[in-house]
């Protein structure tokens, strides 16, 4: 590569060592002819992107040889028994394909979460907002917003002081009337 | 599409590989250059050829050149089996009638 390209960049040194690393994945019976190919086939990339991207591709493809091994039926006595190994004794790391769909999954979850709080929040404070009568029978509250709405009625006592006592008869005036019809 | 064929998932990146070496069946084809020809990644193309090698339908074998001389590593050739070549060809025969066997 030094010779074709004139100088090694780091970006070459990255994707050799990322054929390295996923040759070293491969059974071992692939692992040296993979590790030989593939650098002989980066070769021919013209660009670091693109040989990048080979290199990546590469540690995508010996997941897919990997896990190919229980349908080859031309591997070698010893990989079959490898590949035969159950799936709880693989040694998944931390940050393992698995753990990192489960990470993966779980974060989305708790965003999806978060935004629909968030969103019913805003659309439940909003649309009452948008429903309160404008009679000034409802007072704001502006401290304690929350998931019932951003206004709570008022009171008989506040009711009558707004928009006069005459004009709101008093629970009592109301009983005394209703007893009395009730009498006649 | 996805239809196993004699123990072979041919999917259409498949029938791009075998496409490509069916055209001159005699000729071997490195993986470099089967890219270049259908431009499948690498990711996809490697696992193709060696599904294709474990069934029998190619032959690998390295490149007869010496490094030193050539400037270049030696590279890994494929090459279509005769049994290779009969189940591609049986394949590709099948999607031309429509039924795939």
């Amino acid at each position: 590569m030094s010779g074709r390209c004139g100088r090694f960049t780091e970006w070459d040194r990255v994707s050799h060592w990322l054929i390295r690393r996923a040759a070293r994945r491969a059974p071992d019976c692939l692992a040296t002819r993979l590790e030989e190919e593939w650098l002989a086939d980066i070769e021919s990339r013209a660009s670091a992107p693109s040989r990048l991207r080979f290199a990546v591709g590469c540690c995508w493809a010996i997941i897919v040889i990997v896990n190919d091994q229980p349908r080859s039926p031309a591997l070698p006595t010893h990989v079959v028994t490898r590949r035969l190994m159950p799936l709880t004794e693989r040694n998944f790391g931390y940050y393992s394909l698995p753990s990192g769909a489960l990470f993966l999954i779980l974060g989305l979850h708790g965003v999806l979460f978060g935004g629909l709080v968030t969103t019913l929040t805003h659309t439940h404070g909003s649309v009452a907002s948008a429903v309160a009568p404008d009679h000034g029978l409802f007072r704001e509250r502006s401290a304690d917003i929350d998931l019932r709405g951003a206004f709570v009625p008022l009171t008989s006592r506040e009711i009558r002081s707004a928009v006069g006592a005459s004009r709101v008869p008093h629970f009592d005036d109301i009983k005394s009337r209703m007893l009395g019809s009730g009498s006649q | 599409m996805g239809k196993k064929d004699f123990g072979i998932r041919i999917s259409l990146q498949t029938l791009k590989v075998l496409e490509i070496f069916l055209e001159n069946p005699t000729q071997p084809f490195a993986g470099a250059e089967v890219h270049q020809r259908c431009g499948i990644a690498s990711g996809t193309l490697y696992p193709i050829l060696l599904r294709l090698e474990s069934a029998g339908w190619f032959v690998s074998q390295w490149e007869a050149i010496d490094p030193a001389v050539a400037g270049r590593p030696r590279r890994r050739l494929y090459r279509l089996t005769a049994t290779g070549l009969r189940r591609a060809s049986e394949v590709f025969a099948g999607f031309g009638r429509g039924v795939l066997a």
